[in-house]
């Protein structure tokens, strides 16, 4: 399951958004006051600043993790910028991992970037290291999607082209999120719906396909489940 | 897993990645696109969620809130009778009048209240009854209005009544109209007595004519009502009659409203009223006269006949008593416009053609005010032999003599005769 950031709801609560809703409500009451008609306009623009000077600032600072302020496309750009330099540092850890996770180079790259965009376009709040995490997690979702689809299309799979290819799906990605992305059991075990001892098995399992001969005559994948 | 093998996977990674490099900032740049997309449909929402929030807010509170209720003002109070004999009753009417101009009958929430109890008392629902001789003011008080009648109880015993009577016995009442019944007892020892005080007053329909408690009726709507008043069982009447209220013209009007005459022209002008029950009819009852009055290019008769008599214009108007002594008026434009004096055509002739042959004529109109034109009307004798169109343009048809005139308002021109005759004739 990929986890965002939980909405912090306290640090949008600032002064000025308190006293316009208390001055929007009192609007709200007074048309109440107002006799027949005349108390649309009243009303009316209580409700509308309510929405347009709290309301949607703070969902675009809670919900989007925006900069403050009433102009959206600045803090747009600079949530763009503030994104694109954080995958940038990632970009040879990502693609390694898509590379790894799947044989095809074309769809790997085709995900990545699909990972990239859900990841921008989903995550919430502050950027933190947890989004390294999700972007993983996003990737293997959609893997395991494009692998599910590519069954129900009946498309044969090809020939295994390296080593991690005769594993299956989630002993793969288990193999490659522990070995290559450093993430513990437990960690894939919630980013995969799994439960650790699972994909322990999944671990253990792929060790035993992937072991061959080695100078030392150890196995290929030594380290056994955490 | 052993590092080499580690390493192996990262080079053929790293290979593939060489070769397929990811696009971050186009990748990046959609995801940003669909933030986009989210805040600006959430943006859209949240400003219809106000509005609609707006229009129920709007809508509960029409319908939450009613109008409070319009002010009282006064409290008038009536009774069928304003004297009564020792022990007898008769129950009051309290009516509201309130701010708005409306007014209903109080019946709940009156407090009662006689200003003498030893002459009479009034129950909680505004029944009076009357102890012993004297004069008594009864109020009638809610939401801190207050009104009053003031009744008298005459001394009972003396000789016994033995007929009512009320006069006028019959009476005509325009609508609105008001008149004072007086209602007499005779008693056992030959004395009359006026009763208008202690009798009770009834109408047989309020609606068409209404009574007080002293006699005093008042024509409400067109029709008959009978009044009666009773005492100690005996009873009097007068039949009043409200005849409809005569229509009464609310408007006038006078057909054609614009006129035009040549000189020494006649024409008749016709006045038509609107009646306050909606009808309209022609009236000729009217004033006409010209405005300015003299000199005015235009006469007209106590009938509304116009004679045009000079060229200029001039406006009719007609005036009819209205309702409330207002005087109704209406007018009628009136252009007189010079009137033809004379047409020449030229050539004179007699003009002798060859079949197919054609000649022009020529008309010359001379109008009243020595002006001169040239529209006439082109007319042939005998269009088989010469056929004249329009224009005047005479084209002989056939062997024979035909003769063409011009005529313009009546008037026609001298004629010109045409031969039409073969090479050989």
């Amino acid at each position: 399951m990929c986890e965002l950031p939980k909405r912090r709801f306290l640090p949008s609560l600032n002064p000025l958004r308190l006293v316009l809703s208390v001055l929007a409500i009192a609007v709200v009451a007074a048309g109440w006051l107002l006799p027949e008609l005349i108390s649309a306009i009243p009303i009316g623009a209580g409700l509308l600043t309510l929405v347009a000077a709290v309301v949607l600032p703070a969902v675009k600072e809670i919900e989007f993790g925006l900069s403050p302020g009433f102009k959206l496309s600045p803090a747009l750009k600079d949530r763009e910028a503030e994104l694109r330099s954080v995958f940038e540092q990632q970009k040879g850890d990502m693609e390694y991992c898509a590379h790894l996770l799947c044989d095809n180079p074309e769809t790997a790259r085709e995900l990545l970037e699909a990972a990239w965009s859900q990841a921008a376009s989903a995550w919430r709040g502050p950027v933190t290291p947890q989004l390294r995490v999700y972007t993983l997690c996003v990737l293997v979702r959609l893997l395991r999607k494009h692998e599910l689809w590519m069954r129900r299309q009946g498309q044969e799979e090809a020939p295994p082209a390296s080593l991690l290819g005769s594993l299956t799906l989630d002993e793969r990605i288990v193999v490659v999120l522990h070995e290559f992305a450093n993430l513990t059991f437990a960690e894939i075990a919630g980013m995969t719906d799994r439960t650790t001892p699972e994909v322990t098995g999944s671990m253990s399992r792929a060790a035993a396909l992937t072991r061959g001969p080695s100078p030392e005559d150890k196995p290929a994948l030594e380290e056994g489940p955490e | 897993m052993n590092r080499d093998l580690q390493q192996r996977l990262l080079g053929e990674a790293a290979v593939r990645a060489s070769e397929h490099p990811a696009d971050l900032p186009r990748a990046v740049g959609a995801g940003m696109a669909a933030v986009r997309r989210k805040f600006l449909f959430g943006g859209v929402i949240a400003v219809a969620l106000a509005l609609a929030l707006t229009a129920a807010f709007v809508a509960w509170r029409l319908a939450v809130i009613k109008a409070p209720p319009p002010t009282l003002e006064s409290i008038a109070v009536t009774s069928a009778s304003q004297a009564l004999l020792p022990a007898a009753t008769i129950p009051l009417t309290a009516t509201g009048r309130y701010r708005d101009g409306s007014s209903r009958r109080l019946t709940e929430g009156v407090e009662w209240a006689s200003s003498n109890t030893g002459v009479a008392t009034v129950d909680g629902s505004g029944v009076v009854t009357a102890v012993a001789p004297g004069s008594v003011e009864l109020t009638a008080t809610l939401a801190g209005v207050s009104g009053r009648l003031a009744l008298t109880v005459l001394r009972g015993g003396g000789p016994d009544l033995a007929g009512v009577h009320v006069s006028p016995e019959t009476a005509t009442m325009d609508p609105g109209g008001i008149l004072q019944l007086l209602s007499e007892g005779s008693y056992s020892d030959g004395s009359r007595r006026n009763l208008n005080a202690s009798a009770l007053w009834s109408s047989s329909n309020p609606g068409i004519v209404a009574v007080d408690g002293n006699g005093l009726a008042t024509a409400v709507a067109p029709g008959t009502a009978t009044i009666t008043a009773s005492q100690e069982g005996l009873q009097g009447t007068s039949v009043i009659t409200v005849p409809p209220a005569p229509k009464v013209a609310t408007a006038l009007s006078v057909t054609p409203a614009k006129l035009t005459l040549k000189e020494g022209q006649t024409a008749r002008l016709e006045a038509v009223a609107t009646y306050s029950d909606g009808s309209s009819a022609t009236v000729g009852n009217v004033t006409w006269e010209t405005t300015p009055p003299e000199p005015a290019a235009a006469d007209v008769d106590p009938t509304g006949l116009v004679t045009a008599r000079s060229i200029g214009n001039t406006a009719v108007v007609a005036s009819l008593p209205g309702a409330g002594g207002q005087l109704l008026t209406a007018r009628a434009d009136v252009a007189v416009v010079p009137s033809v004096k004379s047409i020449e055509v030229s050539p004179v002739g007699p003009v002798q053609l060859e079949p197919s042959k054609t000649v022009q004529l020529r008309a010359v109109v001379f109008y009243s005010d020595g002006t001169k034109g040239s529209t006439v009307d082109w007319a042939s004798s005998r269009p088989l032999i010469a056929a004249v169109d329009a224009s005047g343009l005479v084209t002989a048809v056939a062997r024979g003599d035909a003769e063409i005139t011009a005529t313009a308002d009546g008037v026609t021109g001298n004629a010109v005769t045409i031969f039409v005759r073969g090479v050989v004739d």
